[in-house]
C-alpha cells in the first residue's frame, strides 16, 4: 500500500461525507423543479437539517437504546466500503478490494436492518423487514454482477480491472447492466425505498430515531446512496481509465465526476417513477435478474 | 422550564400534521402550503411521518375526547423544543364546538392537560381562520420559528404583561 493509494481513499472517504448531503439537496431540488416549484433555499439545505437535528434531544423509547451500536455501524462499514473503491489508483485494499467492498457494503446494509429491530418500535421493524425482503435479494444479485464485471477483466479485483487483466467489453457491458440495477436498488430510491417509504407509510426503520441519532440515521442513508453511486462510476471509470491513462488525481477527478452524474440520474429516475408494492418490487427485480446473471455468466464461460 | 428554539431550526422546520378532529378543511389548507403552489420547502419545511422527527406540530380541531390521548402521545413523542402552530378556529379556540360535550374546546385548554401530564410545548403560535389560509399558515410558521416578530398592538402587549 503506498502513500498516494491511502491518500485518494481517505480523500475519496471525506469528499462522501461533505458532499452527500449536498448531492441530496441537489436531488430535492431536482425533483422541486420538476414539479414546476423552487424546493430547497439553498445547497446546504441537508447540512442544515443534519445541523439541526444534532441539537435536538434524544428520545429514546423502552429497550430502544442499543440502537446506536448498529447506527454507527452503519456508517462504519459504507466508510470502510468506500475504502475498497479504486480512487484513481489501486485500492489500498486491493487485491482482495472485490471481497472487502462485497463484504462492507452486506454490512452496512445488514447493521442497517439492524436499526430497525433494535430501535424498540413494532413500526420500524415493519420497516425493517420491507428492507429484509428487497436486500436479501438485491445482495446476491449484487454480489454475482460485481463479480461478474471483474471477471469480464480477467482479474478478481475491481481495482485491477483499470490497471491489468484482460478485458472483455460485451460481457462487462452485460455485468454493467445488472450491477447498475442492483445499485440503484441499493440506493433506497422510488420504487427501491420500501424500508423507509417517507412519508406515504408511517413505519419505516428510521422512524423511532430522534434527534442526533436521526442525523446519524440520515447521514448512513445517505453514505449509502453515495457507495451506490460510486460503485457505479468505478464500474464505467475503470475501462476509461484504461484506454485513456487516466490515474492519480486524474482519475480520481473522473470518478468523482462520473459519481455525481451517475446520483444525478438516479434521482432523476426516482423523480419519474412512482412508488410500487413490495412483492411487486421483489417480483419484477427476480424476473430482470435471473436472465443478466444467466447471460453475463453465459458470455463468461463462453470466452465471448 | 421552556427551551428556547435555536437558530437552526430557522434554516430547518420539519412539521408533523396533527389532526385532533377537526372537519378537514385546515387540513386541506396544510396539504396547500405543503404542496406545489404554496411549495413550504423554499423555507427549508418538511412534512414528517413520525412526531420523533418533527420540531412543529400542525394541529387542526377542537380536540375530540376520543382522540386527546392520542394528541397526548403524539406530543409527548415530539423531541424538545416542542412546538406547535394551533390552525384555526377549533384549534385556537373550540370554535362552534367551544361548549360541545365531545371536545375539550381548543389548544388552551389542551396545554393545561399536557402540563399536567408533565409534556411541556415549548413555543405555541395560533392561527385563527375557518378555515385558516395557507399564507396564514406560512406567517404563524415564520412567527413560531422566530423569523418574523408578532405583530401586537401596544395595548394588547401592556394588558398581556404578567400573563408571560
Amino acid at each position: 500500500m503506498s502513500f498516494i493509494n491511502l491518500a485518494l481513499s481517505l480523500a475519496l472517504i471525506g469528499v462522501a461525507v461533505a458532499v452527500a448531503p449536498i448531492l441530496d439537496t441537489v436531488d430535492r431540488k431536482l425533483r422541486a423543479r420538476l414539479h414546476s416549484r423552487i424546493g430547497p433555499p439553498t445547497l446546504l439545505q441537508t447540512w442544515y437539517d443534519i445541523a439541526k437535528l444534532l441539537g435536538k434531544e434524544i428520545v429514546v423509547s423502552e429497550g430502544g437504546s442499543a440502537v446506536v451500536v448498529p447506527l454507527f455501524m452503519t456508517v462504519a462499514s459504507a466508510l470502510l466500503a468506500l475504502s475498497a473503491l479504486p480512487p484513481g489508483v489501486p485500492s489500498p485494499l486491493a487485491p482482495l478490494d472485490l471481497l472487502y467492498l462485497i463484504m462492507f457494503s452486506a454490512a452496512a446494509h445488514a447493521s442497517f436492518i439492524l436499526v430497525a429491530v433494535s430501535s424498540g418500535n413494532v413500526y420500524a421493524v415493519i420497516g425493517g423487514f420491507r428492507e429484509f425482503v428487497l436486500v436479501s435479494v438485491n445482495e446476491v444479485a449484487f454480489v454475482l454482477g460485481l463479480t461478474a464485471v471483474a471477471l469480464s477483466t480477467g482479474v478478481l479485483s475491481f481495482s485491477g480491472a483499470a490497471y491489468y487483466g484482460d478485458f472483455r467489453p460485451i460481457p462487462y457491458i452485460v455485468s454493467f447492466a445488472l450491477l447498475s440495477i442492483c445499485l440503484y436498488v441499493s440506493s433506497a430510491r422510488i420504487p427501491f425505498d420500501l424500508g423507509e417509504a417517507e412519508p406515504e407509510l408511517a413505519s419505516g426503520v428510521l422512524i423511532e430515531l430522534s434527534g442526533p441519532l436521526l442525523a446519524i440515521g440520515i447521514i448512513s442513508v445517505l453514505l449509502k446512496r453515495f457507495l451506490s453511486a460510486s460503485i457505479t462510476a468505478a464500474a464505467i471509470a475503470l475501462p476509461i481509465m484504461r484506454y485513456i491513462g487516466a490515474y492519480g488525481l486524474s482519475g480520481f477527478s473522473l470518478l468523482l465526476a462520473l459519481t455525481i452524474t451517475v446520483w444525478i440520474i438516479h434521482s432523476l429516475i426516482a423523480a419519474s417513477l412512482g412508488r410500487s408494492r413490495v412483492e411487486v418490487a421483489v417480483k419484477t427485480l427476480i424476473s430482470l435478474y435471473i436472465p443478466l446473471t444467466l447471460l453475463a455468466y453465459t458470455l463468461l464461460l463462453f470466452g465471448v | 422550564m421552556r427551551v428556547r428554539p435555536p437558530k437552526a431550526l430557522r434554516k430547518s422546520i420539519w412539521v408533523f400534521h396533527l389532526n385532533t378532529g377537526s372537519c378537514n378543511a385546515c387540513d386541506i389548507e396544510i396539504l396547500d402550503v405543503l404542496t406545489p403552489f404554496m411549495d413550504a420547502e423554499r423555507f427549508g419545511v418538511k412534512l414528517v411521518a413520525s412526531p420523533r422527527h418533527a420540531d412543529v406540530a400542525l394541529l387542526t380541531g377542537p380536540i375530540t375526547r376520543e382522540t386527546l390521548p392520542k394528541v397526548v402521545n403524539a406530543l409527548k413523542a415530539m423531541p424538545r423544543p416542542r412546538l406547535v402552530l394551533a390552525i384555526g378556529a377549533c384549534a385556537v379556540g373550540g370554535g362552534i364546538w367551544h361548549d360541545s360535550y365531545s371536545v375539550i374546546g381548543g389548544f388552551p385548554r389542551l396545554k393545561k392537560i399536557l402540563e399536567e401530564n408533565g409534556v411541556i410545548i415549548d413555543r405555541v403560535v395560533y392561527v385563527p381562520g375557518c378555515p385558516a389560509r395557507p399564507e396564514a399558515i406560512i406567517y404563524g410558521l415564520a412567527v413560531l420559528i422566530g423569523l418574523l416578530k408578532k405583530k401586537v398592538k401596544k395595548e394588547v402587549k401592556e394588558a398581556g404583561k404578567g400573563e408571560g
